[in-house]
């Protein structure tokens, strides 16, 4: 079967829980949340990497887009719409505690961002297979503006140009971020699994 | 082969500035060419490329229930879900504000008023009601046990889903009690068993959306 045909009849069924939604039906909201609840709620806490936080930006994402609704005309894709929806909530929620998403000059090069060169055996030791877990957690940590241009790129699949657009700053800027939030997610996940290691041969030792 | 052996070399210095562009898809047959030969740069560029591609395939996370219970409550309260109305409220609605309908005690004005005046139209007899008392003592049972559960789980509800209910339910409790008031006093007031019928059943609809927007 063919991609074309296996998107059709969701489409079509989407189109119809939209046009539903439009005229009041409760039922089409619930499905249209159950349809795009994980999407929303993982992208409000991997941008604030605060569970209460992810909660709340969720919850009036989707009353914005609910309360939006009679306004949508279909002429782009509906979760597209509804994610750059998300975004702009999150990214305005975050300016609103004041948090600076990008810094203003262009390249920071302080000495806390560049590579590390400690070269020793644990340095030159692979991360293997990456814990999802703990890959998780580290985003979490993150510094705020590493952490939205990172989730926006690496994990929702923007663009620089996009990314550049919606958070203002320019595409060079978002590639400098992207890169340095990678660099650090590194390093706090070699940190954890060396931490790990040692706690194993700590626990073989006794 | 690792060409470090404890220091970083021009050709790693040059490994750093360009890794950056190369995981951005630009060609860098050079930049490989070094990771193959020092073992930490190889092991960097091996490590961020597993970022980038474990990134892209995290699971996504479920929103706890209360999410949906709070937007529910919000989009219900704006009025953007519509619910099903009883008949004789919409009816009432439709009506100017200047004919006074929307106050429950000119409801029930008009209502004696109607009763009086097909009971004056149809003298000497009183026309029987058209609900059976059965079925109003029926939706007055099968409320009680749903109000039962509902406060044993409004506890738990967020303040602002439960404030929003509770009003419904007040309100519904108001007219319950203003047509039983009138019931007592006029037992053969057909409008008055029906209004205390659709306003049992109303609640019962309330309490039942209630306890199922919890359990979703």
């Amino acid at each position: 079967m063919s991609l074309e045909h296996k998107l059709a009849p969701k489409a079509t069924s989407e189109t119809q829980l939209i046009a539903r939604a439009q005229r009041g039906d409760e039922e089409a909201f619930a499905a249209l949340f159950e349809t795009h609840k994980r999407r929303v709620y993982s992208l409000c806490l991997r941008m604030t990497g605060d569970v209460p936080e992810a909660e709340d930006l969720a919850q009036e994402a989707f009353l914005q887009l609910f309360r939006k609704i009679a306004t949508f005309r279909g002429e782009s894709a509906f979760s597209t719409w509804l994610h750059r929806l998300v975004v702009n909530v999150v990214l305005m929620h975050l300016r609103k505690k004041g948090l600076q998403q990008v810094p203003l000059e262009e390249t920071d090069n302080s000495q806390e961002d560049a590579v590390k060169r400690e070269y020793g055996d644990d340095d030159r030791r692979l991360l293997g297979s990456i814990d999802r877990l703990a890959l998780a957690r580290a985003i979490e940590q993150l510094p705020p503006g590493y952490r939205s241009v990172f989730v926006l790129h690496d994990v929702e699949g923007y663009e620089h140009n996009e990314i550049a657009q919606i958070m203002n700053c320019s595409v060079g800027n978002s590639k400098s971020q992207l890169h340095k939030a990678r660099l650090k997610l590194r390093e706090a996940l070699r940190r954890e699994r060396f931490a790990a290691e040692a706690h194993t041969a700590t626990d073989k030792g006794r | 082969m690792d060409e470090g052996e404890g220091k970083a070399t021009a050709s790693c210095r040059v490994f750093d500035l360009e890794l950056a562009a190369y995981l951005e898809g630009e060609e860098q047959p050079e930049l490989v060419a070094h990771a193959l030969e020092c073992s930490f740069c190889y092991s960097m560029l091996a490590d961020l490329e597993r970022i980038r591609s474990a990134s892209s395939e995290l699971a996504l996370e479920e929103p706890p229930r209360r999410v949906w219970t709070n937007i529910r409550a919000s989009l219900i309260a704006e009025r953007i879900i519509r619910q099903p109305e009883v008949f004789w409220r919409r009816w009432l609605e439709s009506w100017p504000a200047w004919a006074g309908l929307h106050n429950p005690v000119a409801v029930a004005a008009l209502g004696c008023l109607m009763v009086l005046g097909i009971g004056l139209l149809r003298v000497p007899s009183v026309r029987k009601s058209a609900v059976d008392l059965s079925d109003v003592a029926s939706a007055a049972a099968a409320v009680g046990p749903m109000e039962t559960s509902y406060h044993a789980q409004a506890a738990s509800f967020e303040p602002s889903v439960k404030e929003t209910y509770q009003k419904s339910l007040d309100s519904l409790d108001g007219e319950i009690r203003e047509c039983l008031a009138s019931v007592r006093q006029e037992p053969d007031n057909s409008l008055a068993h029906e209004y205390l019928l659709a306003a049992y059943q109303q609640k019962a609809n309330v309490l039942q959306s209630a306890l199922n927007a919890e359990g979703r």
